[in-house]
């Protein structure tokens, strides 16, 4: 989101709500909810579920916004891969599936990985730009990258649903990955993110 | 050799996608260190915002708000 002047970040604002300043979670919330329950909604079929992970989502903010790191992670990264990740565990456990795993590597602690507010403010410029790149991704690639990210399938269980050899899968799903990573170096104009 | 093994499975090593076997795989190596494979796993992130980036954003009913406020508040 561009964040023009006269209007606090969105950073500044959790800082705020670290503060127990709730009025500062309401602008964050008008903010970001909208685009996160659009997100919700294309994991999760109903709206009454979807509404609810947008809830939990900012519940989550306002508990862990005293550990987050003042000049590092971005809050908008860290509300849309929470977001996606309840939504996506609330589908599994309605189609009787197990919870995905969570990472638990020390070096990747909760927000070391994520992308910081100027990246973020980046790839939002670029984003119209940004969406052609994924078309450009063979449609079978396409397909198997959204049962990922949106149906929250593993590898062993899309090799399942679509009858073909894991390996493929993997192949196929390890090829979309490197070529959006690199599309995005090109269209970010970055090599390696700052860490 | 290992580092370039692990570079295409960063993604879906964060989403939870990657076999256990190379979910583990990418989990030691990262324990070992390894510079350049953080760096990476830092740029799947950006890939992984840009994933899970919404189609179009949904309107919510204004009282979700402040009922969620209020619980807030009352915490
Ligand atoms: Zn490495």
């Amino acid at each position: 989101m561009a964040v023009g002047d006269g209007v606090a970040s969105s950073e500044a604002l959790l800082a705020r709500v670290a503060e127990h300043d709730s009025s500062a979670l309401g602008e964050l919330y008008t903010r970001f909810a909208p685009g996160l329950l659009g997100m919700a909604l294309n994991i999760l079929p109903d709206r009454a579920s979807a509404a609810e992970v947008v809830e939990e989502t900012f519940v989550r903010l306002w508990n862990v916004a005293r550990r987050f790191p003042r000049d590092g992670a971005s809050v908008a990264a860290w509300l849309a891969l929470t977001a996606r990740r309840l939504a996506v565990d609330m589908r599994r456990a309605r189609q009787r599936l197990p919870a995905l795993p969570r990472t638990n590597a020390n070096e990747i602690s909760e927000y070391a990985w994520l992308p910081g507010p100027e990246e973020v403010a980046r790839i939002e410029e670029r984003r119209e730009l940004l969406r052609k790149v994924l078309n450009q991704l063979p449609k079978a690639q396409r397909m198997v990258l959204e049962l990922v990210v949106l149906e929250g399938c593993t590898e062993e269980e899309i090799a399942a649903k679509l009858g073909e050899p894991l390996g493929r899968v993997q192949s196929g799903l390890r090829a979309g990955m490197r070529f959006l990573r690199h599309r995005l170096r090109a269209v970010l104009g970055t090599w390696s993110a700052n860490i | 050799m290992v580092c370039q093994y692990l570079e295409d499975l960063f993604e879906l090593y964060l989403l939870g996608a990657a076999s256990p076997d190379d979910a583990a795989a990418v989990e030691s190596h990262l324990q070992s260190g390894c510079a350049g494979c953080l760096a990476q796993v830092h740029e799947a992130g950006l890939s992984l915002y840009f994933l899970c980036l919404p189609a179009k954003p949904a309107r919510l009913d204004p009282k979700l708000k402040s009922r969620l406020l209020h619980h807030l508040r009352k915490k």
